[in-house]
């Protein structure tokens, strides 16, 4: 789903969004820092196509373990 | 409608509902244990792209399906231990793991891109006389003829043994099922391994018995829909049949229309699925929330 081709990444996008609003876990400013930390995030899918010859969809490894780790947390009292 | 775009109808409502029958089948063995598992694509992805890459090195599309049935057996391991081991958020978990589901299957699949292989062996009963109706309508892979079997299976190990009743039970009341001395969580890790050997199975069948290529994002939302297909079942392994066949039949119908050059915009066509899946939720939406697992989507943390 994550290609160069836009139409795609705009549906990514808006999954990436709903996990963001987790994240954020119902205060709005964190969704200002969640927003800036996947956009970094995926510039870095951009940076490993150019430099390394990677597909882009590679970058959702990276962002998936992240959350695993985050997801693995003891007594996590959000989104429950 | 001639007699030809009917039979193609079908044909590709057969060939493309085997896939999501797999998957809608894994799905709801997690979901009978209570268990949402959004990562549905994700494990299809992985056994798609394993799936592929496996037929092309070992030119044996059998030992392809073999190994995209252990590798969405292991990815929805990842899941089973953070919603299960760790009771992880399901809904986030889930994301998650289609996440890593599309990075890795790109990841695996990049070597294999444009490459060419072989695909299931079509079995034709040998009394049919080649191109006729009846063999266009009855010859397929293995897999194809195997997902009816399959339906029947998990329909009697649901609702026929012991174990299933058990699943069942942990999927209403994981607490409950504690209380009479079953193990919640080992029936949630039995239900997750299945549903990921037969999500990595569907995966398998679009690569290297649909498509025969390998694409990023191939499945393109066949996991999603299978999620929905479960809705559509009322949770019923013998309904998911049906269903299966109905939005393959959607997307054959989609494919017929297309190519006999019907003044259909295609964009149109590519919603039906859609379209079909949220009628039939409004429709009879009340009797199926009524049919759902009670315990769907809560983590089980434990009887203090």
């Amino acid at each position: 789903m994550v290609t160069a081709r836009p139409k795609l990444r705009l549906v990514w996008a808006s999954f990436v969004a709903v996990l963001i609003a987790w994240l954020a876990a119902g205060r709005p400013v964190q969704i200002l820092l969640m927003a800036f930390l996947f956009a970094i995030i995926t510039s870095a899918g951009d940076t490993l196509q150019i430099t390394q010859g990677l597909p882009f969809a590679v970058v959702n490894i990276l962002m998936a373990v992240i959350l695993f780790i985050v997801l693995a947390q003891p007594a996590r009292s959000v989104g429950r | 409608m001639n007699t030809a775009l009917v039979i193609g109808v079908l044909a590709t409502a057969i060939m493309s509902g085997a896939s999501l029958l797999y998957a809608t089948l894994g799905e709801m063995i997690g979901e009978r244990a209570g268990i949402v598992n959004l990562g549905l694509e994700g494990i299809m992805l992985i056994g798609a792209s394993t799936g592929f890459a496996a037929t092309a090195l070992t030119a044996n599309p059998y030992v392809g399906v073999v190994a995209a049935a252990a590798a969405g057996a292991a990815a929805n391991l990842i899941f089973a231990y953070l919603v299960v081991g760790r009771s992880a958020n399901q809904l986030a978990a889930g994301l998650s793991l289609m996440f890593f589901g599309f990075g890795l299957s790109a990841l695996l699949g990049r070597p294999f891109v444009g490459a060419l292989t072989h695909s299931l062996p079509r079995l034709t009963l040998s009394g049919l006389e080649p191109n006729g109706i009846a063999a266009r309508l009855l010859s397929h892979d293995i897999l194809v003829y195997l997902a009816l079997p399959v339906a029947l299976l998990i329909w009697w190990l649901l609702f026929r043994t012991r174990w299933g009743l058990q699943l069942r039970a942990v999927g209403e009341d994981p607490a409950v099922a504690f209380a009479a001395g079953l193990k919640p969580n080992v029936l949630r890790y039995q239900a997750l391994t299945i549903a990921g050997v037969l999500g990595g199975i569907g995966g398998a069948h679009v690569s290297v018995a649909l498509a025969l290529t390998w694409v990023e994002g191939m499945t393109a939302g066949r996991g999603f829909i299978a999620i929905a297909l479960v809705i559509f079942a009322k949770w019923n392994p013998l309904w998911a049949v049906a269903g299966a066949l109905l939005f393959g039949g959607a997307e054959g119908l989609q494919l017929q229309l297309q190519a006999a050059g019907a003044d259909v915009s295609p964009f149109i066509m590519n919603m039906l699925p859609y379209l079909l899946t949220l009628l039939v939720l409004v429709l009879w939406g009340w009797s199926r929330q009524l049919a759902a697992p009670a315990a769907l989507g809560r983590s089980f943390v434990g009887v203090e």
